[in-house]
């Protein structure tokens, strides 16, 4: 799908989830499972849901004391649902498509360069920080231990890990301007993005979503 | 960089030698801008590049102009998903019409064979892969002149042999000027028209590629200068010195009987660590990283991983430390079952030193550092541990500086004393020998037999053959996660086949005797000395 229309359906849902109450949710819940299991991820997707789960429990009890048992079930769903869109998003997309769409949103190429970069070093820091944690254990520092050992053993690794990461975004910056790139300089603007029939419903569609939501909750 | 004085024409090919810290990047740094412009420090003199003055010009200056730089570590330097994406990013900053980018995004993945992968992502491509859409992303912007510094650094020998002549021939057909520093010599000698050779900064040799390399004085620096040439150099063999097995054996005739077989290896007597069917498979992954692998290293024995990229020779290493845990079978190091032996003991046995010491350096203090691994022991035997390390590694003036500000070979050692500091049952070296010169490498073999010597089992994985051929007595080889071949590393021309059968790559006096083995002799050799002793220069020149 053109990642105009995945950014269209992208905002449409979490609005939806944020603001139009149970059954916004519930939408948000069954696109997001619907598309992580069309990626094959239906075991990644489990482990996800799982992981989050303690933290909405969390979130939805708390919720639950403030106001009333349904009030937070739905905030508890509502956690669950919101982090599996994203990662469906994630799935479904990449940068360089949402660069795109991003520019054909008129986002300066700088903004929308930097944020898709910061996302990429994600899974680079997550490498890095595994093979410090890896260090950690061969010291025997606690790092899988009890909660506040634990969290001691991982914030020691901080401050290792920034430097690594520090370093990357240096040696990136550099190959980019070896390839001759500079912020204040005119790029070619190009438009690989080509609207199909099916990007276009597809588009309208999230935003008649949109527009029943927004009637729904205000 | 002191006084350098270097005049490069246009479209020579020059190779830059020099051991680690002598300044070959920074030299190359200079002539793409990076220094000063980005480094900052003091630039005084003059340089030109391109017909441009670097100090007026800044980076993207310079490549808009011709000139651009290929790093060492391809997959630090993307900025892309996409593999044409990627391609593309260079002519894009150049504000080239649609067209033009389309035209050169083409042209420059064709250049490196890689012409049906622009659809492909950028992280599913092999490291060898990598690499060469890094050197397309650079052909991109129709460079005069390519900086390259290590390119070959992370990839094994065919990969890195079939990168250089790639580039070089590319250089040629466009008559492209080539700046290439390597640690590759053997490989990289031979397709340079010129070699430089950089030592603390300054340049101390320059000119034919095999006449500088066959320079005894350049060898003593510190430049890992190819076995072939210093056996050549050993058998006053006539110029031009040959730079690989290759070249070297045809001019040698073996003297004397045939060589007796090998003695049989003698049974370790006490094990250290034994996988009996270990699989695993990440949380990530689809597939197993390791298959059923099952060997036993002994006490004081030195082996080495060996297989391609993703053959899961790291994924071992981690099992065998446990810091990961096999699914189905059993790892026990030292002794200890490792799924049912908590960490903190298991650490007490296993030691690791991975390629980036950076990622392995959280204490704040040097000396702490070392102690973060000790923290079993008391207080004086902890103290009496670090000093001694401290003393063996020279760390010692170095004590109480943060790691992370040291250089990047201090860090090195730091990280080394800190992995063995507690004489662990079992190390594991990753890539040990990245980046480092002739002499470090020696100096790391040494140090592998001396603690293997004091009874710790060593497992090391290695791009580098001379390394592992130096340091290890044995090949454990993986492919696709399972254990194909378990082989000793011998001189006899028996192990040297079958090594080279189970895909092993061969040291420099090891492809030599070989060669000579198959024209009819016998030929057992382990070292340049064993290749010295039995041959000699072949009676007619070739």
């Amino acid at each position: 799908m053109d990642p105009r229309a995945q950014l269209a359906w992208l905002a449409a849902i979490v609005i939806g989830a944020l603001f139009a109450g149970t059954a916004g949710v519930a939408a948000a819940l069954a696109l997001g499972v619907a598309t992580l299991a069309s990626t094959r991820r239906v075991a990644r997707t489990m482990r996800l849901v799982l992981s989050v789960l303690p933290l909405a429990v969390v979130i939805g009890v708390l919720d639950a004391l403030a106001g009333d048992a349904a009030r937070g079930a739905t905030t508890g769903a509502r956690v669950v649902a919101l982090v599996l869109v994203a990662a469906a998003f994630a799935a479904v997309t990449d940068g360089d498509a949402l660069v795109d769409a991003l520019r054909w949103l008129r986002v300066p190429f700088d903004v929308t360069f930097a944020l898709v970069t910061g996302a990429r070093l994600v899974p680079l820091a997550a490498a890095d920080l595994g093979d410090l944690a890896d260090t950690a254990r061969l010291r025997g520092i606690d790092v899988d231990g009890a909660p506040p050992r634990r969290l001691r053993a991982w914030a020691r690794l901080l401050v290792p890990l920034l430097v690594v990461t520090v370093r990357r975004g240096l040696r990136l910056g550099e190959a980019m301007e070896v390839r001759a790139f500079a912020p204040d300089r005119p790029r070619t603007r190009r438009s690989r993005l080509r609207w199909r029939r099916r990007d276009l419903i597809a588009f309208g569609a999230a935003l008649l979503y949109l527009s029943a939501v927004v009637a729904m909750a205000f | 960089m002191d006084r350098i004085a270097l005049e490069i024409a246009a479209g020579e090919r020059v190779l830059v030698a020099g051991p680690t810290g002598s300044g070959k990047s920074t030299l190359l740094r200079a002539l793409m801008g990076i220094v000063p412009h980005i480094s900052g420090g003091d630039l005084s003199g003059g340089i030109e590049v391109a017909g441009l003055d670097v100090r007026g010009r800044a980076p993207h200056d310079l490549a808009a102009h011709g000139v651009t730089l290929v790093a060492q570590d391809p997959a630090e330097t993307f900025v892309a998903d996409r593999v044409a994406a990627e391609v593309a990013f260079g002519p894009e900053s150049l504000a080239l019409p649609e067209r033009e980018v389309d035209a050169r995004v083409e042209t420059s993945l064709a250049a490196v064979g890689l012409a049906v992968a622009g659809r492909r992502r950028v992280r599913e491509l092999s490291g060898g892969e990598q690499q060469r859409l890094a050197i397309a992303a650079a052909l991109a912007l129709r460079p005069t002149v390519l900086l390259m510094d290590e390119p070959t650094a992370h990839l094994d020998e065919p990969t890195a042999r079939a990168i250089l002549e790639l580039v070089a021939a590319v250089a040629r057909e466009r008559g492209m000027t080539l700046v290439v520093a390597e640690h590759r010599l053997g490989i990289a000698a031979r397709l340079a028209t010129r070699a430089v050779v950089v030592a603390a900064g300054r340049i101390v040799g320059d000119g034919d590629p095999r006449g500088v390399l066959g320079d005894p004085a350049v060898a003593s620096l510190g430049v890992p200068v190819p076995r072939s040439t210093l056996a050549a150099a050993a058998l006053s063999l006539r110029a031009p010195l040959p730079l690989t097995p290759e070249e070297l054996a045809p001019r040698l005739q073996v003297r004397g009987e045939r060589d007796a077989s090998a003695s049989p290896r003698a049974a370790p007597a006490e094990e250290v660590l034994r996988f009996e069917h270990a699989t695993y498979a990440y949380p990530s992954g689809e597939r197993p990283a390791v298959r059923g692998v099952s060997f036993v290293l002994g006490k004081g024995e030195r082996a080495a991983l060996v297989g391609p990229t993703g053959s899961g020779k790291s994924t071992v290493a981690r099992l065998a430390l446990g810091v990961r845990r096999p699914q189905r079978g059993r790892v026990a190091l030292a002794g200890m079952g490792t799924r049912v032996t908590p960490m903190a003991r298991l650490a007490a046995a296993g030691g690791l030193v991975l390629q980036d010491p950076v990622r392995q350096l959280i204490a704040e203090r040097v000396d702490d550092e070392i102690a973060s691994g000790l923290a079993g022991l008391g207080r004086a035997d902890r103290r009496e541990r670090v000093e001694r390390e401290l003393e063996r590694f020279g760390l010692a003036a170095l004590r109480a500086r943060h790691p992370l500000t040291l250089s990047e070979g201090e860090r090195r050692r730091v990280v080394l004393a800190t992995a063995i500091a507690r004489r662990p049952a079992v190390l594991v070296l990753d890539e040990p020998t990245l980046g480092q010169d002739g002499r470090q490498r020696d100096e790391l073999a040494r140090l592998v037999l001396e603690l293997a010597a004091e009874g710790t089992g060593v497992l090391v994985i290695s791009h580098d053959p001379e390394f592992v051929a130096d340091s290890c007595e044995r090949a454990i080889v993986l492919r696709e996660g399972a254990l194909v071949a378990d082989l000793p590393i011998g001189g006899s021309p028996e192990e040297i086949e079958r090594l080279a059968d189970a895909g092993v790559p061969l040291s420099d006096v090891a492809a030599t005797a070989r060669l000579l083995s198959r024209s009819g002799a016998r030929v057992v050799a382990r070292s340049v000395e064993d290749l010295v002793a039995r041959a000699a220069p072949a009676a007619v020149g070739v």
